[in-house]
């Protein structure tokens, strides 16, 4: 019995011990992904209007759609009611803060924005941080407030990363952005 | 009892002999490096589509302005304009093993800076790599994230630094895979 004792406290050891691996990973994988929320005031924007591109496209493609489907034409020859029409592209350069009060600059952020149909978009993004760069995408509504993007890759300090990125408007006409970083393995 | 000791032993073993490799493997990752050199480029200038976007667009009055010199005539990309450029890719710096190509294209934004798209087309696989690049005599080096693959590289996941080279006119490419 004596000897068995310490061989006992040894196997609950290793039993503890092997359960607690897959205990730690398990709650590590569950474990929420840190969020990085900056604030970001717009400094620049460039519409293009590719309104001749449309109509050219209208008579010269390689397709055989209706092009009545394609473009919608008033009297007057141009493009009826409100834009962004598809094939417009949009560019906004933001600066980044990271408080609400927009004292401390952290970076910038650049979006690309592509319209396909209904005034909305696939916009191309990245952020450009102390620690790195983040790159997200997805669809955006023109005019909608909310939007999340996937983040897609990173670079240096971000290498490898994944997630979301959930954007609400903010204070002093200010855009808060709410990256959930994932998958780094530096 | 000795025998149930040695099967956990060994179990725990077993166990830390997987995550070690795993563990390896993430920190290592896989590093390829190519030479590229540089096959077509065409720039496309949207000068009037940037000017008919300042009187005809989707925004209110109190839209932020425009980047001053937007359409000046300048050399260099404007916000809007794209460029494309076409690569080969070798696997040594003597360019005499011809593994694949490469496609950027590439949308300005603001300074001559663009968002570039990468598209590597490999031997067992193609790679997607996605980021800024600062177009003009300032460049230096530019380091896209790598967000996708097929093939051998399906899934592909990490950044890739291209860097001009001393050799014959080319671009180093450095891929940094998780």
């Amino acid at each position: 019995m004596s000897r068995a004792l310490p061989t006992r406290c040894l196997l609950a050891l290793v039993v503890l011990v092997a359960a607690a691996l897959p205990v730690t990973a398990a709650s590590a994988a569950s474990h929420a992904a840190p969020k990085l929320r900056v604030y970001a005031v717009p400094r620049t924007v460039q519409f293009m209007n590719h309104a001749d591109d449309r109509l050219r496209g209208m008579a010269t493609n390689p397709f055989k759609f209706k092009s009545e489907t394609a473009v919608i034409l008033g009297d007057n020859g141009k493009e009826k009611g409100n834009g962004p029409f598809p094939g417009d592209d949009i560019l906004y350069g933001f600066k980044l803060f990271s408080d609400a009060k927009l004292t401390k600059p952290t970076g910038t952020a650049l979006f690309t924005c592509y319209y396909e149909f209904a005034k909305r978009a696939t916009c191309d993004s990245y952020f450009d941080l102390t620690k790195g760069l983040l790159l997200a995408t997805g669809q955006v509504q023109f005019g909608g407030k909310h939007f999340s993007l996937g983040i897609t890759g990173g670079t240096q300090a971000y290498f490898g990363a994944l997630g979301q990125v959930d954007s609400v408007p903010a204070a002093r006409n200010a855009q808060r952005f709410d990256l959930r970083v994932t998958g780094q393995p530096k | 009892m000795s025998g149930r000791l040695a099967v956990a032993l060994a179990a725990v073993a077993t166990a830390a002999m997987l995550a070690v490799p795993a563990a390896q493997a993430t920190a290592k990752g896989r590093s390829l490096v190519y030479y590229a050199k540089p096959t077509r480029a065409q720039f496309i200038n949207h000068a009037d589509d940037r000017t008919r976007g300042l009187r005809l667009n989707p925004f209110n009055a109190d839209v932020l302005p425009p980047p001053p010199k937007a359409n000046t005539g300048k050399k260099g990309g404007r916000a809007g304009d794209n460029a494309l450029f076409s690569f080969r890719l070798y696997a040594d710096s003597s360019l005499r093993r011809l593994v694949g190509t490469a496609i950027f294209s590439c949308t300005f934004n603001f300074a001559h800076e663009a968002i570039c798209e990468g598209d590597f087309a490999l031997s067992h696989g193609t790679m997607i790599a996605m980021g800024p690049a600062q177009l003009d005599s300032s460049f230096t080096e530019m380091v896209l994230p790598v967000t996708g693959g097929t093939g051998r590289y399906a899934g592909a996941h990490g950044q890739v630094t291209s860097m001009p080279s001393i050799f014959k006119n080319t671009q180093i490419m450095h891929f940094e895979l998780v």
